[in-house]
């Protein structure tokens, strides 16, 4: 197990490598020069030569990728220009603040996809599954920044229920009921379509797995129908259902940049939808290199799970 | 066009697809007539007017923060969307679909380096790309539409990719190669039709999220720019007056909603309508126990009887109608005896012993009529309760392929203990005690470890053993094994055989046997019953039944038996003219080597290198037939691999017809094809499931043999005459015809371009002992009207004496021994061929 982990890890260096050079590239290649911005109208072309030389923008891309690296990995991602505060400080608050919400959006759809999969493979055709199945399509069809719209209106202007955005209350906010009551509308519209997906696929799996001939040689055994379902074939269900979770914790991350949009939410989308809207190009550097990086090391926490589920992959 | 109409036709019989489809063509049409309809101009402002109400004057569905028509700017607003949405689509499914066919198709270091690229674009959470690219290109429609394409390439590459890397793999993809057709041909003709149902299905997944991601962007103020407007920036716009006039952001989302709703409805029935598997109607989740629906019950006590089944009729409920699989079976099992049920593939026989336990996966199975006796109860009448008391306990079932049949993420002691406490009130710790005393009894070497074990760390016969081990767990009375030994190789097979007999004799078991193999069933059985189409058409002591076969049915089935030592049997001289061994040599084989190197990952275990086949040396005289036998893993399909050149050895030379292959290989597919042909295990594997058989005859014809439509059209007919075929079923697909057929077509295309070497590897081990002798005839009729030198390789030794001339034993890599067909049978001289033909069961003399 624990070679196995290393492996994993030593797999991801490529995976990070051609990450970074991605996020360095779609930065340096931005057309437009930083020069010619910064100086404004005193960009003459001495200023503009002294400004790029400052800039390290006269080296080739190979160079400056290469102390770009250097500075990342020292924790520099560099100053935000429109906050004038360091990029690393911006990006960590913001991203705990999606971390929150993604992370409960996430558990939210994975918890009610497992569910709504399993009843609804149980009753197949049965008047549960026509629900499931009905709920499913509508939520892997739904615009989630419409649905938090409509969901404000409703539950927040409408019935007063909840808040209607932020994450904390101005005044006399701060502590965990307060979060959770801010927290419900956002996570509860991330996981809309997660769910849908989840559900969608523990449904197929666990149909698919109830066909194969291993729970036949289970029935035959005389186990109870409880225990065929769900020890046998659930378990042999959740080792496809389990990477999918993970690739949804991708689309999760990405929903929120709708979600923290639409409520408010102190975020590192919303973040990263300001700064591509000012030009800050250090703040989008550093907040989509922050978030890719924590994406990967996600999936291969997904990936060591799925192998202490199933003993046949290979090391 | 009619293959597509066809489609359309099973897309819309899902009643939901018929509607989302209706969905999407109206709102389709609407946004396609814009520009025709009497809509207001989207874009004319009219400050006095801001915000009004739907239904008002002059403004149906109200206006905007700018006063604009709704409904104007909603139907310009779906057009736009509509066409980008589809256009990214398009755009995906082009390049990452060409990235995952040439990645799948090309392998090796240009998938690896294609892949390394797509996972690297997967690294980022989806969304993110797109925004990171839009903050490289700016805002904007195009740049939005650019990014979602980027972003969705990943998704068709990898599933592009799977499906392209399985199928070339795939057998007809060799037989294409041999066929004469170079890799680009094969890759858009052969291969890319099994992949374009993969990048429809995707491509109708992903277009939904496309429309919605666009939208997304735009919503964001990334996408279209004003006064540009899809239906994001509509709702983006809208959302500023969200409290006042919650219609102006309202409407937009729900028109996306719609739209990607419609797209899902769709593509979920294509998705229906292209998966095979899906075809025959939705796969019903199979019920505890086999439905019963019998008129009535049966009164007859068992009498003496263990297991009486009297009048069984099981039938399959398809979407064309009931079909009947077992009619009117009636079957008794003393206690302690031992009852074969022989019979090919179709008879019934599968279906008769899992119904007996109620074990037929229903639906679509159902028990229509007939009584199962067990003791005293009426298994048919049983509660499911009841039943699941005698599963496993007093009834024990050992199936056929202990790979799928065991739990593959389940350690097989805990299997096997579950089993005990399914029925015993004993704890873990005394189960898993009993568990270890079962493996010790069918003989598992090291049976604590082994109990440890997951199922695919085990061999073959292993893993049966640990079956047979699970089925004596709570002391049965009865044993159904159903063809417990047809996945094992013949000297695993005879030990399992024998372990049976003796825990038999031990337990005072009965067990009812089902085999396809007379000489197994000779072996084990006291009685047997022999069935044909669902009926049981024989049946009596075995020895007798198989001595003095009284139907003709069964007749037919034992002379078409191949028997060891009997070489003529199947053959009739008359058939094949005496050995006309031609005066040169067909092909020489010379110190043939093949290792597969060593894998090594930096950490964790690696594979160490795998030698399939060590210094082999052959000679095959033209017109001669040579049999090779071997069992799994002695290399004999590496070396016929090798000798068409689908596999390149290590060291060694071949020399076919007295040219080097290496020679053949370098002028091009065309010589090496002429030279020599092969004939695959699996006939329908072989053939390409979405071509005609026409294809698949004219490939040859064409590439090898450079005939034109005409000449071809003439020569096809005349190979499917000497195959015993109607030409008229030229344009039919794989699937409408048998195994045997089947095979039939895959000899006529190996002799189509008139190779005169033809390998033929376990060519007849797929196919029913009678239409084996009908093809084993039909061989020896072609090889003498053609003057054809076979390279026949089976595991059956009296397959391969029944056809070959002169036969090498294989073993390990290496040719253990060689010599003549009747020789080699009679003397053998290497402990290993003595040990192979003593494990081989036979008829009684």
């Amino acid at each position: 197990m624990a070679s196995y982990i290393l492996g994993r890890i030593l797999a991801l260096v490529p995976v990070l490598f051609g990450l970074s050079v991605i996020v360095f590239l779609i930065m340096a290649l931005i057309p437009g020069d930083p020069a010619t911005a910064i100086l404004g109208p005193y960009a003459t072309p001495e200023n503009v030569a002294r400004i790029n030389h400052d800039l390290g923008l006269d080296r080739s891309l190979p160079v400056r990728y290469a102390t770009w690296l250097g500075h990342v990995l020292a924790g520099d991602l560099g100053r935000s220009s429109s906050l004038n505060r360091p990029v690393l400080d911006e990006v960590a608050e913001r991203f705990s603040a999606t971390l929150v919400l993604a992370g409960a959006a996430l558990v939210l759809a994975s918890i009610l996809g497992l569910l709504a999969g399993i009843v609804s493979a149980v009753r197949q055709f049965g008047l549960a599954d026509k629900l499931v199945t009905l709920a499913v399509l509508i939520g892997i069809s739904m615009p989630t920044f419409w649905l938090g719209l409509l969901l404000i209106l409703a539950f927040a202007v409408r019935l007063r229920l909840l808040p209607v955005s932020g994450m904390f209350s101005i005044y006399g906010g701060g502590d965990l009921p307060d979060l959770l009551r801010h927290l419900a509308l956002p996570a509860a519209t991330l996981a809309v379509v997660a769910a849908g997906v989840i559900a969608r696929l523990t449904r197929s799996a666990m149909l698919d797995v109830l066909r194969q001939d291993f729970v036949r040689t289970a029935r035959a055994k005389g186990l109870t129908e409880r225990r065929v379902v769900f020890g046998h074939a659930l378990r042999a269900a959740l080792v496809t259902v389990i990477p999918v979770i993970g690739i949804q914790a991708g689309f999760v991350l990405g929903g929120a940049v709708y979600i923290e949009t639409v409520f408010q939410w102190p975020g590192i989308g919303r973040m990263l939808v300001n700064a591509i809207a000012t030009r800050d190009v250090l703040l989008v550097q550093g907040g989509v290199l922050v978030v890719a990086t924590s994406y990967v090391l996600f999936n291969l926490l997904a990936d060591v799970l799925q192998r202490l589920l199933d003993p046949r992959i290979a090391p | 066009m009619s293959s597509v109409l066809a489609l359309l036709r099973r897309v819309t019989r899902n009643r939901l697809a018929a509607l989302g489809l209706v969905l999407l063509a109206l709102i389709v049409m609407v946004a396609a007539a814009a520009p025709l309809l009497p809509l207001a101009d989207p874009n004319a402002t009219a400050p006095a007017r801001r915000l009004l109400p739907p239904f008002s004057a002059g403004a149906w569905l109200g206006t905007d923060t700018l006063g604009r028509d709704l409904l104007a700017r909603l139907v310009w607003g779906t057009r736009l969307s509509l066409a980008v949405g589809i256009a990214a689509s398009a755009l995906a499914a082009l390049v990452g679909s060409a990235i995952g066919l040439v990645a799948g198709y090309a392998g090796g270091r240009a998938d690896s380096l294609l892949m390394r690229g797509v996972d690297v674009l997967m690294a980022f959470p989806y969304l993110l790309l797109a925004l990171a690219i839009v903050a490289a290109l700016g805002p904007g429609l195009l740049n939005a539409l650019y990014a979602v394409v980027v972003a969705n390439i990943p998704f068709f590459a990898r599933n592009v990719r799977g499906v392209t890397a399985g199928l070339r793999h795939r057998e007809f993809v060799d037989a294409a190669r041999l066929s004469g057709m170079g890799g680009p041909r094969i890759l858009l003709t052969e291969v890319l039709p099994n992949v374009l149902p993969v990048i429809v299905i995707t491509a109708s997944t992903t277009v939904g999220w496309m429309i919605l991601e666009t939208a997304g962007l735009s919503f964001l103020g990334l996408g279209s720019q004003p006064p540009q407007a899809d239906l994001g920036s509509m709702l983006g716009e809208g959302r500023k007056a969200l409290i006042t006039a919650p219609h102006v952001a309202a409407l937009p989302g729900l028109v996306v909603f719609l739209i990607v709703m419609s797209m899902n409805l769709i593509g979920d029935g294509l998705r229906d309508a292209l998966d095979p598997r899906l075809r025959s109607g939705l796969p019903a989740r199979p019920s505890a126990a086999t439905r019963v629906e019998r008129h009535v019950g049966d009164a007859h006590p068992a009498d003496g009887a263990l297991l009486a089944v009297s009048n069984l009729r099981t039938a399959f409920e398809t979407e064309t109608g009931v079909v009947d699989a077992v009619k009117g079976v009636s079957l008794r099992v003393a206690p302690g005896e031992c009852l074969g049920i022989i019979g090919e593939s179709g008879s019934g026989k599968s279906v008769t012993a899992l119904s007996i336990a109620r074990l037929v996966a229903s639906p679509p199975g159902v028990v229509r009529d007939g009584a199962v006796r067990f003791g005293s109860d009426d298994l048919l009448a049983l509660p499911v309760g009841a039943l699941r008391r005698l599963r496993g306990g007093r009834i024990a079932y050992v199936f056929q392929d202990p790979l799928t049949t065991l739990h593959p993420l389940m350690r097989v002691g805990t299997q096997v203990m579950e089993a005990i406490r399914a029925h015993q009130p004993v704890s873990a710790a005394e189960a898993w005690r009993r568990t270890v005393d079962l493996f010790a009894a069918v003989r598992l070497p090291d049976p604590a470890g082994i109990a440890q074990a997951y199922p695919h760390e085990l061999s073959g016969g292993q893993r049966q053993r640990v079956s047979i081990a699970m089925a004596l767990a709570n002391d049965p009375e009865l044993i159904v094994a159903d063809e417990p030994t047809t996945a094992l190789d013949v000297t695993v097979q005879a030990e399992v055989l024998d372990l049976l007999i003796e825990l038999r004799r031990q337990r005072n078991l009965a067990i009812l046997f089902i085999s396809h193999d007379f000489g197994v069933i000779a072996r084990m059985c006291d009685r047997v019953a022999v069935m044909h189409r669902g009926a049981v058409v024989e049946e009596g002591d075995a020895r007798a039944v198989l001595a003095n076969p009284r139907h003709d049915y069964t007749r037919r089935l034992l002379a078409a038996v191949p028997v060891l030592g009997q070489p003529r049997r199947l053959i009739p001289a008359a058939a094949t003219v005496p050995a006309t061994t031609g005066p040169g040599l067909a092909v020489e084989v010379r110190d043939l080597s093949k290792t597969y190197p060593a894998r090594r990952s930096l950490f964790g275990r690696s594979r160490p290198a795998v030698r399939a086949l060590a210094s082999v040396s052959l000679r095959v005289a033209s017109g001669e037939t040579l049999g090779i036998v071997g069992e799994s893993g002695c290399g004999k399909s590496t070396l016929a691999r090798c000798l068409v050149g689908l596999t390149r050895p290590t060291s060694g030379t071949i020399q076919l017809e007295g040219q080097p292959i290496a020679e053949l290989a370098a002028a091009g597919p065309k010589a090496l094809g002429r030279t020599v042909q092969y004939v695959f295990q699996d006939p329908l594997s072989s053939l390409n499931p979405r071509k005609t058989i026409r294809n698949a005859l004219a490939a040859p014809l064409r590439f090898l043999a450079g005939l034109d439509a005409g000449a071809r059209e003439t020569r096809m007919v005349e190979l499917m005459r000497s195959v015993d075929l109607d030409p008229a079923v030229l344009d039919r697909y794989p699937h409408e015809f048998s195994g045997g057929q089947a095979q039939r077509i895959a000899i006529a295309r190996a002799l189509a371009a008139g190779a005169r070497i033809i390998v033929l590897d376990e060519a007849v081990s797929a196919l029913d002992v009678s239409v084996q002798a009908q093809v084993l005839r039909l061989l020896a009729e072609l090889k003498a009207r053609h003057g054809l030198t076979y390279l026949f390789i089976s595991h059956d030794l009296a397959v391969v004496q029944a056809i070959a001339d002169r036969i090498v034993v294989m073993a390990a890599g290496a040719i253990v021994e060689e010599g003549l067909s009747e020789r080699l049978f009679a003397a053998p001289r290497h402990p290993y061929t003595r040990g192979l033909i003593d494990a081989v069961p036979t008829l009684p003399p």
